[in-house]
């Protein structure tokens, strides 16, 4: 589960990464418009990307646990929006 | 005053009948009492068990204060010293059991105080106090303790400031070693909940005070390395005493925490001086909120990063499409000015052309004249008309043709004869071809 997260979150690392290396590329004038054009085309698509990574994402409060057969897991736990929100309250 | 106490719980056990006949051989009361003569004589375990039941319940547990001297932790594991002043000395045993509340062991002719209780030996009525608890003036037992676990970790190059991480930009995972209902964990969550709410954290339960603490912080560390997922790692508590946060001085956690293949961050709340965790992670933050602040990126920001790195792009190329227009625009005029230039220099060129062809062709023609004046003049000469005016004359058809050859005339024809002054028409008589020589 979390693994999943993991990799999310590489890519989220890695469509910055790539997003600021394209913004230098684009200023750059020895890179040809089309080229330039075909940059920002791929860029908008990484920023759409990298945007949902981080607003689809709904972090949990876990516990990580160890099972009868002494392999680790989380629990399910609780949102952490929710967790926040008792904190404030206090 | 200890003594004023001791005096007083020496009188209560009395009144109790704690001590059986003893307290009565001590106030010299009773007349057959045991040991009042040799017939009552008291076996010498007797004595001791008495001695033993007198001392150590006249004396509660008490602060003591002198210089360590002959200190010898023993083979069997407890630690054997004097300790004294001017005048006194007293024998003192730390119990092996009790010695992980200390720091480490004393070093001789340190001033300290102890907190014990006196222990008195059945077998040889000799009493011993027993240190539970033991700090040296100016913290020196601490200071010493951690100086020593200090250069044990950089002996092994653990402390080396090359050895620390970058924390990860954007964790997904947060993993958090502390004590599950604490403070610590509540302030953790609080502020990642506040700053990043798709941050997910995982708490790790351990004992973060006491004497499990070391181990079980240890065993926490094991888990977060098995288990693998997390993107970086808080180890601490919130604020204590300095007994109560000394695991983080232990070695053991040192260790492990240096050996941690996940980044870590210490954060031991409100402690002033730096732990030996500190000196081991990867970063340190003076308060568990302030480890959640260092690893958790604001959700808000990141997104706002992403519209600027967006307005970045489209400004770019809108510019570039400008800059792109405006050299096409710049290359087309050039072009048009260009032409216009060319072509207003080939009309020069063509004006001036003209100009040389016109001024050539009145020469040529004014070089034609002159010779058709001369041609003229040698034509003039060559002309019928002059042969006419030396006194010959033309015979023409009356068409005016030049009859040159008596064969184009036949008897009859009228034919024209062209003189100087005049022209006759006349009637052809006769045609005489002339006999060829």
């Amino acid at each position: 589960m979390t693994s999943g997260n993991n990799a999310s979150n590489q890519t989220f690392e890695q469509h910055l990464k790539r997003l600021e290396d394209i913004a230098g590329q684009l200023d750059r004038s020895d890179v040809p418009l089309d080229t330039a054009l075909a940059l920002f085309e791929e860029g908008i698509k990484r920023l759409r990307e990298a945007s949902d990574t981080l607003t689809m994402a709904e972090g949990r409060l876990k516990e990580l646990v160890e099972r009868a057969d002494g392999t680790l897991a989380t629990t399910d736990g609780r949102p952490l929006k929710q967790e926040a929100g008792d904190a404030d309250d206090d | 005053m200890a003594v004023r106490r001791g005096s007083r719980a020496v009188t209560g056990a009395t009144n109790a009948g704690v001590a059986g006949s003893a307290p009565g051989l001590i106030e010299g009361r009773a007349d057959a009492a045991p040991g009042s003569s040799p017939e009552h004589a008291l076996p010498v375990s007797a004595l001791t068990a008495a001695l033993k039941d007198v001392i150590e319940g006249a004396f509660p547990a008490m602060w003591i204060s002198g210089e360590v001297s002959g200190f010898k932790p023993h083979r069997n594991g407890h630690w054997y010293f004097t300790l004294k002043d001017a005048v006194a000395s007293i024998d003192c045993v730390v119990w092996s059991r009790d010695q992980a509340r200390m720091p480490t062991t004393p070093d001789e002719g340190m001033q300290v105080v102890a907190l014990g209780q006196f222990n008195v030996w059945n077998k040889t009525g000799k009493a011993t106090f027993a240190v539970r608890q033991m700090e040296a003036e100016g913290e020196g037992l601490w200071r010493k303790a951690l100086e020593q676990t200090r250069a044990a970790l950089e002996k092994d190059g653990l402390l080396d400031p090359a050895r620390k991480r970058p924390i990860p930009r954007f964790p997904k995972c947060v993993a958090v070693i502390t004590s599950a209902s604490g403070a610590a964990l509540h302030d953790i969550v609080s502020v990642i909940g506040r700053r990043n709410p798709t941050i997910d954290v995982v708490i790790i339960p351990a004992a973060v005070q006491g004497d499990s603490a070391p181990a079980s912080i240890v065993e926490a560390l094991r888990r977060a390395a098995v288990w693998g997922k997390a993107d970086v790692l808080i180890v601490g508590r919130g604020g204590g005493s300095r007994e109560d946060l000394w695991c983080f001085n232990s070695e053991a956690v040192a260790r492990a925490i240096a050996a941690s293949p996940i980044p870590t961050v210490s954060a031991v709340g409100h402690e002033v001086d730096i732990t030996i965790a500190d000196l081991v992670a990867d970063h340190r933050a003076a308060t568990p909120s302030a480890a959640a602040e260092l690893v958790a990126p604001v959700l808000a920001d990141l997104l706002a990063d992403l519209r600027a790195l967006q307005s970045l792009m489209i400004n770019t190329l809108t510019r570039r499409a400008r800059d792109g227009r405006r050299s096409l625009d710049a290359t087309r005029n050039g072009i048009r000015s260009a032409v216009a230039r060319r072509a207003t220099s080939a009309r020069r060129d063509l004006d001036v052309t003209m100009r040389q062809i016109r001024t050539s062709s009145v020469r040529v023609l004014e070089r034609g004249r002159d010779r058709i004046g001369v041609l003229g003049g040698r034509l003039n000469l060559l002309s019928p008309l002059a042969t006419l005016a030396r006194g010959y004359a033309l015979p023409r058809t009356p068409d005016g043709a030049a009859l040159t050859s008596v064969t184009s005339v036949k008897k009859g024809a009228r034919i024209n004869i062209m003189m100087k002054d005049g022209e006759i028409d006349a009637v052809t008589e006769a045609v005489r071809l002339k006999e060829r020589a």
